[in-house]
């Protein structure tokens, strides 16, 4: 009964502060690109203008709804809600900080629920959060725009996911679990495995990109080809969901590349202790976390075959041949595998 | 499946589209998102110019030609006086002065042209932050165009005869400044963009056209020359004090996307070289022929034709003007490159892909004040 107390109180405090992060991130989006581009960014509202996502939200609860009189109704008003759930439900599964082991022994994990097998939880429901977007294309009654941004979104993902799960494998591999908090534990008294996996850590690095549908892979709502894809027909707190889930995937995705390659939250130096683990894990996610908007103020966009050849033509190979390898250093036991 | 099943998607690019760069309107047929078929519907920006003109007098026409490619107002100015000044015979008699400012407002609104085009091509790219740095150096120009003529778009300031108004010593200022620090700023463009792999990968060998397929089309400007052609008309047929000028002309044989994309850049160099010289070389004088000091004067030009030319940054803009000998216009024909360029589209993109078309487009420098006239 205090694992579902437990569980609901984790629940509720979780769904809270990823909405503030998310809140947050796009005060930070609009601060660090104004930043990188000579302007000043949000200003008026609030200290530096970190009120303004408040007020953003606010207009969008506010704004009119407004829906094709064509689309199919069921299917439109799902398809926000499946993204935002997914995106949610992964976010579950990531600990947040390390476990502790409290007074009486009993370890307790700063995840909604310690899985055995959260990567493969996480895989499920990243590919479940497509069908927002497939859902949202289709239902926007035969408008062309979304029905093209959901064809792209529906390409990408597969391809992309398969690179994504094919690099996160190798670290599965070499530490035998798919829970994060044996991957990270694995990792703790020797290298981290971007060290050992150098390949697999970009491969991994260049899908999160294209899965979180991020510059330069964001071709689903390629805004200046197709207006913005298939949220284009969405409007009010609707449209303002896709956004919010994208953040969502943003954080979620940065926090596995850091659980599984880059020793959770183990430092170089000043290890041990949850102080120390909880503030070397968050540095290393707000990196990723503000590369996605580094990368965003640099670079354009790639075209979507472009993005097709990349993942089937050289991701893919690449990613087969190092998990071969990875079997084979793991077979022959090399030092440090 | 039979292929009477295959069906094409049919999909209305614009008007109202982020990257139709105003009111251009595209009917693509589609399969996937491979273009089978465009056609470019022109004409929701009509505003009747060549009509206007014939119900206006000279002079009072000369701001409706700031309004044809209002990124490059200085420049149809400039068209324009050539065209009546021909009419009227007295090209050869316009103050050294006023040949001098002309081609300095000229090379600046080019580079103002020419920015705000790298700033808009590549936000369709999807680079968003060249847009930023380009309206940085497009400020400067704007203030400096302010300072000498009052308005920060549609200047009115290249008129009939000569220029409006003589230059202030602060422009020079401002000018000189700009000449030092803008090859520093070109410099970070060149590095946001040009080596930049994404951006050669989506504008190499996209939007192909032969230098042969460019003249046939009735292409001019940077989208010829960057297919190899050295065609400038401010080289070839020079106007206004461009003949005493030393400059190049960039051109790039490849005539894809990124040709036209290095020719632009490189024309921006040049245009500061060609500003260089005409800070050492301006001489002092009047700026206006006193016939035309008085704008309410009618100018009457005899009965005849003639064609007045500029290179304008989107290309070659020309004015024929049929003269009755009245205060009015018979006829004005208005060359403009953008109209040309938009009928050229569909050669260049069929059987590319959906992200190309805005690519080319961008590549095109369309602008649609000039092209629906």
């Amino acid at each position: 009964m205090s694992i579902v107390i437990w569980g609901l109180i984790k629940f509720i405090v979780v769904l809270l502060l990823i909405s503030l992060y998310v809140l947050f991130m796009t005060w930070f989006d609009r601060k660090v690109l104004a930043r990188m581009q000579n302007r000043v960014g949000p200003k008026l509202i609030g200290f530096h203008g970190l009120w303004q996502p408040l007020a953003d939200g606010v207009k969008s609860i506010w704004k009119e709804d407004v829906m094709p009189g064509k689309a199919y109704k069921f299917m439109f008003w799902l398809a926000p809600v499946i993204t935002i759930t997914t995106a949610f439900a992964i976010s579950f599964v990531i600990p947040f900080a390390p476990p502790v082991k409290t007074a009486s022994g009993v370890v307790f994990h700063f995840s909604v629920v310690n899985l055995n097998v959260a990567i493969l939880f996480v895989f499920a429901f990243l590919g479940l959060s497509s069908y927002g977007v497939l859902y949202a294309g289709i239902s926007s009654g035969g408008s062309k725009y979304p029905f093209l941004g959901a064809q792209r979104e529906g390409a990408q993902m597969i391809s992309y996911e398969i690179v994504l799960a094919l690099s996160l494998l190798n670290p599965i591999l070499m530490s035998q679990s798919l829970n994060f908090e044996t991957i990270v534990a694995a990792q703790t008294h020797h290298l981290w495995y971007a060290f050992y996996q150098p390949v697999a850590f970009v491969t991994y690095l260049i899908a999160m990109f294209a899965v979180a549908g991020k510059v330069p892979f964001d071709m689903p709502e390629a805004e200046s080809e197709i207006c913005c894809g298939y949220f284009v027909e969405y409007s009010g707190l609707k449209m303002g969901l896709y956004p919010f889930a994208q953040y969502v995937v943003v954080l979620v995705l940065s926090a596995i590349m850091v659980l599984m390659f880059l020793g959770g939250w183990n430092g170089p130096f000043w290890d041990g202790g949850f102080v120390a683990g909880f503030i070397w894990y968050w540095i290393k996610v707000a990196f990723f976390i503000f590369l996605f908007t580094w990368i965003w103020g640099t670079l354009p966009r790639y075209r979507y075959d472009q993005l097709m050849d990349i993942g089937w033509k050289i991701l893919l190979p690449i990613t087969v041949l190092n998990i071969f390898w990875t079997g084979f250093a793991l077979t022959i036991g090399l030092p440090f595998f | 499946m039979s292929s009477s099943d295959i069906r094409t998607l049919e999909l209305n690019m614009g008007p109202q589209h982020p990257s139709t760069h105003g009111v251009l309107r595209l009917v693509l047929q589609l399969n996937g998102e491979i273009i089978e078929n465009t056609s470019p519907r022109v004409g929701y920006l009509h505003r009747g110019f060549e009509k206007m003109a014939e119900n206006m007098s000279y002079q009072q026409f000369t701001p409706v030609t700031d309004r044809l490619s209002y990124v490059a107002s200085m420049n149809n100015n400039l068209a324009y006086a050539i065209a009546v000044e021909k009419l009227l015979g007295v090209e050869d008699q316009i103050p050294e002065r006023a040949q001098y400012i002309r081609v300095m407002v000229a090379e600046l609104n080019r580079i103002a042209s020419h920015l705000l085009w790298v700033a808009t091509h590549a936000l369709d790219i999807g680079a968003m932050t060249p847009y930023f740095y380009c309206f940085r150096e497009r400020e400067m120009i704007v203030d400096m165009f302010e300072e000498i003529c009052g308005a920060r778009l549609l200047y009115n300031y290249v008129r009939i005869g000569g220029v409006a108004k003589d230059i202030t010593p602060r422009f020079m200022d401002l000018l000189k400044e700009f000449v030092k620090i803008f090859p520093d700023r070109h410099k970070e463009y060149n590095t946001l963009l040009t080596k930049n792999r994404i951006w050669l990968k989506r504008t190499k060998d996209v939007g192909v056209i032969s230098a042969e397929d460019a003249i046939n089309w009735g292409i001019s400007g940077p989208a010829l020359r960057g297919s190899g052609m050295e065609w400038d008309l401010r080289k070839k047929r020079p106007y206004a004090a461009y003949s005493e000028l030393d400059f190049d002309v960039p051109n790039y044989p490849e005539g894809d996307v990124y040709a036209r994309y290095l020719v632009r850049m490189d024309e921006m160099l040049q245009s500061i070289r060609i500003l260089e010289q005409c800070i050492q070389k301006i001489p002092d004088g009047p700026v206006m022929m006193d016939d035309f000091k008085k704008i309410t004067k009618p100018i009457k030009p005899p009965a005849g034709e003639s064609y007045g030319y500029a290179e304008n940054p989107t290309g070659e803009l020309g004015f024929f003007i049929v003269s009755e000998g009245k205060n009015k216009p018979y006829r004005m024909k208005i060359r403009a490159p953008s109209f040309v360029h938009a009928y050229a589209l569909p050669f260049m993109i069929k059987g590319s892909l959906l992200a190309d078309v805005v690519a080319v487009i961008g590549s095109l420098d369309l602008v649609f004040g000039e092209s629906d006239r």
